[in-house]
């Protein structure tokens, strides 16, 4: 009999505890993430640590391209042996062994730029004395596009017109001869005019007997004059290279900006709300239409749903509600909860990575733009609003109650080219080296984002200050 | 009304075998009840049963790598819930163990009384027991432990196991009775 007993009361036991249920799990939650609190904050170091680096990765990259670039040109335009030069071209017209020295020191080192052309003009026209010549025209096509001024047209103009006059006053080269021209664009990088290094030269050529005073006749016999035609085209093609050096020398390999941004966001099942935000760019030239464009930008994402919360993947829903199902399952037998409204607030840290297609980066600043954004949010805030109907049968009322249950998260989720960016930028030229663009965007959601997976996307425009850094 | 979407319990784990912390706060809040079922039989009040549960979910969570998904959840928690209300009361278990065991009365029953029992009377009638009782009665009885695996787990000889269920089983059939009478 007592094992009759023994094992109806076991299976009592067993069957009022395999059906046990507890009150509400809130509190004992809490003081379980008191005692486990670790995982959480290791996750956001972890987060911080990664994207600390990625951002450190980045600054030192453009800031390495940007260096790089600044050192770059400055070699390959062969700027700096132009100044070293300068006195031994003086010296170079008063002797004729340095200027061999010169000449080997400082080869063209591109054989298709203005140095190696002028040069090659020189060994045409200036073949009975080609020392002479060629030493100081190496360094020359840098310093011709600054100083090349109407004086010395007018100078060789008129020189020209006397020619058989000036063959023993005046330098025959520096009016027949285009590397002449170049050696008079030196003079003002040098703080003297033109005319005044033509006639300065004459008389040290002239005085600089035990040099080659056949050498000096045999220009006094071979002057080519050039025709008014042929020294406009010269200029033509001297301002045609000064423009492009410029345009060179202009050329940063990374510019940046600011933007502000107004754009609504949408979502299935929510009404359009307008937000804001703002963040910087940098764009990192690979190309002549090509740029990598990225940055950091800190947006607003609000969202609200009526009647119909958002059509999430349930999981996030459900884990973010969980007190409110609780609630349901030990409410009061008379009150149901219905859903009535779901709003979603979500600031978020976008970093996005585009390419952008310049039409015509020389002209205008006109260009569209693709890529993917990743990011996290720093603040996700979501609201869902309950109303409790409770049914007074006796009395046949019917008396709603509603209640907000809100759920709060920072940095928990890190979302990786799960927005698509599309935006076509125009812009304005404000100052030498900044430009005002508008920038019509949409960004397209690849995935759900935030913690609950919401499916949503923006649309708008962004006004947008870029600017170069001035160069050094 | 709106029905909330359910989410299976593989799709829990899973995710929190990857750490995701809202997944972690749904499986607890999932299971919360069914552990504290477990746990209250085992502890003295209520406070020391979420104590029980919370250490217990500390491990899961600590774990749930090693979790086989092919057999059920509710059976290694379970286990591991058990297995922290023994860690946690063994010291006394073990002192009780050496002075309980002349503490035999034997009393008539009343078998129908038990269809009337629920939850709240019978934790009251098992906190009438000695621990070790308690204890043991929980681990056979309705955990499905034998005594040689009992003894082994509170480090006593079989042959105390079945003596000191022996005498839950009298005790709790002494209680019974004696509130049967007392309600009528």
């Amino acid at each position: 009999m007592d094992e009759q007993f023994d094992k109806k009361l076991t299976s009592r036991i067993s069957e009022v505890f395999e059906n046990y249920e507890h009150p509400p799990a809130d509190e004992s939650w809490m003081k379980l993430r008191e005692k486990f609190p670790a995982q959480q904050p290791r996750g956001i170091v972890a987060w911080m640590w990664w994207s600390s680096a990625a951002a450190i990765l980045l600054v030192f990259f453009g800031v390495g391209l940007w260096l790089h670039k600044a050192n770059g040109p400055d070699n390959a335009l062969v700027v700096k042996p132009a100044v070293k030069t300068k006195p031994v071209t003086d010296t170079a017209l008063q002797n004729g062994i340095i200027k061999h020295q010169s000449l080997a020191v400082n080869p063209p080192a591109d054989p298709n730029s203005i140095a190696a052309k002028a040069t090659g003009r020189t060994k045409h026209i200036g073949s009975g004395y080609p020392v002479v010549i060629k030493t100081p025209f190496a360094p020359l096509p840098v310093d011709a596009p600054v100083s090349y001024s109407s004086t010395r047209n007018n100078k060789a103009i008129v020189t020209a017109n006397n020619n058989p006059v000036p063959v023993d006053n005046t330098n025959p080269r520096s009016l027949s001869d285009p590397a002449a021209g170049q050696m008079a664009k030196t003079a003002p990088v040098n703080g003297v005019t033109t005319p005044q290094v033509i006639t300065n030269n004459a008389p040290v050529i002239a005085n600089n007997q035990p040099v080659a005073p056949e050498k000096v006749n045999s220009f006094a016999v071979k002057p080519q004059p050039k025709s008014i035609t042929q020294l406009l085209e010269d200029e033509k093609h001297q301002s045609a290279a000064r423009s492009d050096i410029q345009s060179k020398k202009d050329d940063r390999k990374v510019s940046f900006g600011v933007y502000a941004a107004t754009y609504f966001n949408y979502a299935e099942g929510s009404k359009n709300q307008v937000n804001a935000g703002a963040g910087f760019t940098s764009d990192i030239k690979l190309s002549k239409n090509l740029k990598l464009s990225t940055g950091l930008a800190l947006a607003q994402n609000s969202f609200s749903y009526n009647n119909n919360p958002p059509p999430t993947n349930g999981v996030a829903l459900v884990a973010a509600a969980p007190a409110i199902k609780q609630q349901s399952l030990f409410g009061t037998a008379a009150a149901v909860p219905q859903f009535r409204n779901y709003n979603a607030s979500l600031v978020g840290l976008d970093i996005p990575v585009n390419i952008k297609y310049e039409f015509n980066p020389e002209k205008s600043s006109t260009y569209i733009s693709a890529g993917l954004s990743s990011g996290t949010f720093i603040d996700e805030k979501y609201t869902y609003t309950y109303a409790y109907s409770n049914v007074d049968a006796r009395a046949n009322v019917i008396s709603t109650e509603t209640d907000n249950e809100t759920a709060r998260k920072s940095f928990n989720s890190f979302y990786f080219g799960k927005m698509l960016n599309v935006s076509f930028g125009v812009g304005v030229p404000v100052g030498k080296n900044n430009s005002l663009i508008f920038e019509p965007f949409l960004k397209y959601p690849l995935g759900g984002l935030g913690t609950q997976q919401i499916n949503f996307g923006s649309g708008g425009i962004n006004l947008k200050f870029n600017f170069k850094p001035s160069k050094k | 009304m709106h029905l909330l979407h359910r989410v299976t319990e593989d799709e829990i784990v899973s995710k929190c075998k990857t750490g995701s912390l809202k997944h972690q706060e749904l499986l607890y809040k999932r299971f919360y009840g069914y552990a504290m079922g477990i746990s209250a039989r085992y502890s003295l009040n209520s406070d020391d049963a979420v104590e029980v549960v919370n250490d217990a979910f500390i491990k899961v969570f600590n774990n749930i790598n090693t979790y086989n998904t092919d057999k059920p959840f509710r059976a290694w928690l379970r286990t591991i819930v058990v297995n922290t209300a023994i860690d946690r009361r063994r010291k006394e278990l073990k002192f009780q163990a050496n002075i309980d065991l002349d503490n035999a009365v034997a009393v008539g029953t009343n078998a129908s009384a038990i269809e009337n029992l629920n939850a709240q009377d019978i934790l009251k009638l098992m906190k009438k027991l000695p621990e070790i009782q308690l204890t043991i009665f929980n681990m056979y009885e309705i955990d499905g432990y034998n005594h040689d695996e009992i003894g082994k787990i509170l480090n006593l000889p079989a042959s105390s196991s079945r003596v000191y269920l022996s005498r839950a089983k009298e005790k709790l059939r002494q209680l019974i009775a004696t509130e049967t009478q007392s309600h009528g």
